[in-house]
């Protein structure tokens, strides 16, 4: 069995009086497809707001790689391997598209600091070595002199940056936009660059929030092509937020359900469809009255 | 003839140290939204770090080309660190905070410093304005016609010092990644975080950058004005603000343009009317971009969508 790449035990979290997540369960290896989804403020976005670290949980553990992240900070746990798209798209609007993915490109480079000084302190500590962190922050964030006068070193550094950033955008079929501003992108394109931006962090572990919202039924189809191939091409485990029944139901191996931020069902998508609790969440229990057992056909 | 070309070479030199101190304000309200007030009395402890400095060198030594450095690598370096400081301690805690609470503080470290040192203790230099040391000698560089114009060195020197201060700006913020994260940030702090970005650091180096800009300025200012006082940065920081404001707040050629601009218009009221408009029309022309152009001459408009 492959080790855990993104595991949560018993994660709660309460606004208040407000419990909008609690014993959620969740554990995701390479090559996993699960999907999430629930109705209308079930608790799926705070679930992944939890996974990445915008919110610390009230209860409970995430690991990433192994690892307890409660408590880290968002760019920490990214760097770990744990990437996101959102719901409302998120994407730096006035950067072009191939900065919008570059930005997110930790380069490989070592102006101050070399690489086997910042594994040296990496070793050392046992725990997260903050000064590691530090050292790689500084190699890649302070090098104004080298863009100023743009040293060969800088310049190569940036082809490589360019071309890394370019064939994520050409995965994601968007190559000829690349100079173009991400806010004047239609909607569809906006959402792939989500994707490619967060492709961008290296990460093993890939959450998309809703991806196919607002698309239409061709631009859904095609995408969920696109996000199994991801899956295999870059060695993800991904777990996608889904409004969409049908889609997630088309690509997801394992469902979780969420209602009131209680996990209310789990397992295949044949058994989740029929779980009677599950149509009740989504449609109400008139409806399952008037209707027996019958399948829910698409989003409520 | 030549006083219009005195007054634009005079306008010129002290626009260009508005806008070194305009790019302060704009950078940090670029990444955090907030008017950091203090910019301005971060420039004054810029400049009484250059004055000890340039006290303890003395006199051949600190008119040197090295000694000249040495006053502005610790002047700026210091300030680095003041700035650094300021962000730790007194914004970072309240960056969820609503933003006028960060902006009172602002307000409160801007006041702290200016009557903080005009406090008469130790090594602090106490209110009385003191002569900046002539570091740089004045010396006619160029003289035209019957002296009709005038340029001295201290006026190229400080105007090459400038443009090569905002020319490496330009790099870092355009073409590096720490600008390419700066520019990330300032679009969506919460974003940037999850997608990798240490927002915190990009903060405090932004901070760190501005700072060490405005000391830069506040020691071509001193040399210019000659004279260093406590309360000089709340007058140059509203000045530069209001440069920064005129250019366009957050945007970095903005506040070089705004900088200039306001250096030229109050350069030409003290020259063809009386000092004492300066000020106001200084104000006034910030109230006219402002009716013509709300977001400034370089700013966005943003539309709030309905």
């Amino acid at each position: 069995m492959s080790t855990s790449l993104l595991q949560a035990q018993g994660v709660a979290i309460h606004f208040g009086g407000l419990k909008a997540l609690s014993g959620f369960e969740l554990d995701i290896h390479q090559g996993d497809l699960k999907g999430l989804i629930g109705p209308n403020g079930a608790g799926k976005t705070t679930a992944f707001n939890v996974l990445t670290g915008v919110y610390l949980p009230t209860a409970g553990t995430v690991r990433v790689a192994g690892e307890v992240v409660n408590g880290l900070k968002p760019h920490q746990i990214n760097r770990l391997g744990l990437a996101r798209t959102f719901q409302n798209i998120r994407l730096f609007k006035t950067l072009t598209a191939l900065d919008n993915v570059r930005v997110a490109c930790l380069a490989d480079t070592y102006p101050f600091f070399s690489r086997a000084r910042i594994e040296a302190a990496r070793r050392r500590s046992s725990k997260r070595s903050g000064a590691a962190a530090a050292m790689a922050a500084l190699n890649n964030y302070v090098d104004w002199w080298r863009a100023m006068l743009l040293t060969p070193g800088f310049q190569r550094e940036e082809r490589a940056l360019t071309v890394k950033a370019d064939a994520l955008l050409d995965v994601m079929g968007l190559l000829p936009r690349r100079s173009e501003e991400a806010r004047n992108l239609p909607y569809g394109e906006q959402r792939r660059l989500e994707i490619a931006r967060a492709l961008a962090t290296g990460p093993r572990v890939l959450l998309l929030d809703e991806p196919a919202a607002g698309m239409n039924t061709r631009e859904k189809a095609d995408l969920m092509v696109l996000i199994r191939e991801l899956r295999t091409r870059f060695n993800l485990g991904i777990l996608v937020i889904e409004h969409d029944m049908k889609l997630v139901m088309g690509i997801c191996e394992e469902i979780t359900v969420l209602d009131y931020g209680e996990t209310i069902a789990r397992g295949n998508p044949e058994r989740v469809r029929t779980d009677p609790k599950v149509i009740e969440a989504y449609l109400g229990d008139s409806y399952l009255a008037a209707q027996g057992m019958s399948v829910p056909g698409g989003s409520p | 003839m030549g006083d219009l070309v005195q007054h634009l070479i005079n306008g010129l030199a002290a626009g260009t140290i508005y806008a070194l101190v305009a790019l302060g304000y704009t950078m940090v309200y670029g990444v955090l939204k907030l008017i950091n007030f203090a910019h301005g009395d971060v420039m004054m402890v810029g400049t009484f770090g250059a004055y000890a400095v340039a006290v303890g060198l003395g006199r051949p030594a600190q008119s040197s080309l090295l000694g000249v450095a040495a006053i502005f690598l610790v002047a700026m370096g210091g300030c680095a660190l003041l700035g650094l400081f300021i962000e730790r301690f007194a914004y970072r805690p309240l960056r969820e905070k609503p933003r006028l609470t960060a902006l009172i503080t602002a307000i409160g470290i801007s006041f702290t410093l200016s009557y903080g040192f005009q406090l008469d203790f130790g090594p602090l230099p106490g209110a009385a304005p003191r002569a900046f040391p002539e570091i740089i000698p004045p010396r006619e560089w160029l003289v035209f016609g019957d002296r009709t114009v005038v340029i001295w060195n201290w006026q190229v020197i400080s105007l090459l010092i400038a443009l090569l201060l905002m020319v490496a700006l330009q790099a870092l913020v355009y073409r590096s990644r720490f600008g390419r994260a700066m520019r990330a940030v300032s679009f969506d702090h919460r974003t940037a975080a999850l997608m990798g970005i240490p927002v915190d650091r990009v903060i405090a180096l932004t901070f760190m950058l501005g700072s060490a800009l405005a000391a830069g300025a506040g020691i071509l200012f001193a040399i210019k004005d000659t004279v260093v006082q406590p309360l000089m940065g709340l007058y140059v920081g509203l000045k530069a603000f209001v440069a920064a404001v005129i250019g366009g707040i957050g945007n970095v050629p903005g506040a070089v343009v705004g900088g200039l601009l306001l250096g030229l218009v109050e350069e030409f009221v003290v020259g063809y009317s009386s000092s004492s408009w300066r000020d106001a029309v200084a104000f006034s022309f910030l109230i006219l971009v402002l009716l013509v152009r709300p977001s400034g001459l370089f700013g966005t408009v943003t539309a709030e969508k309905v």
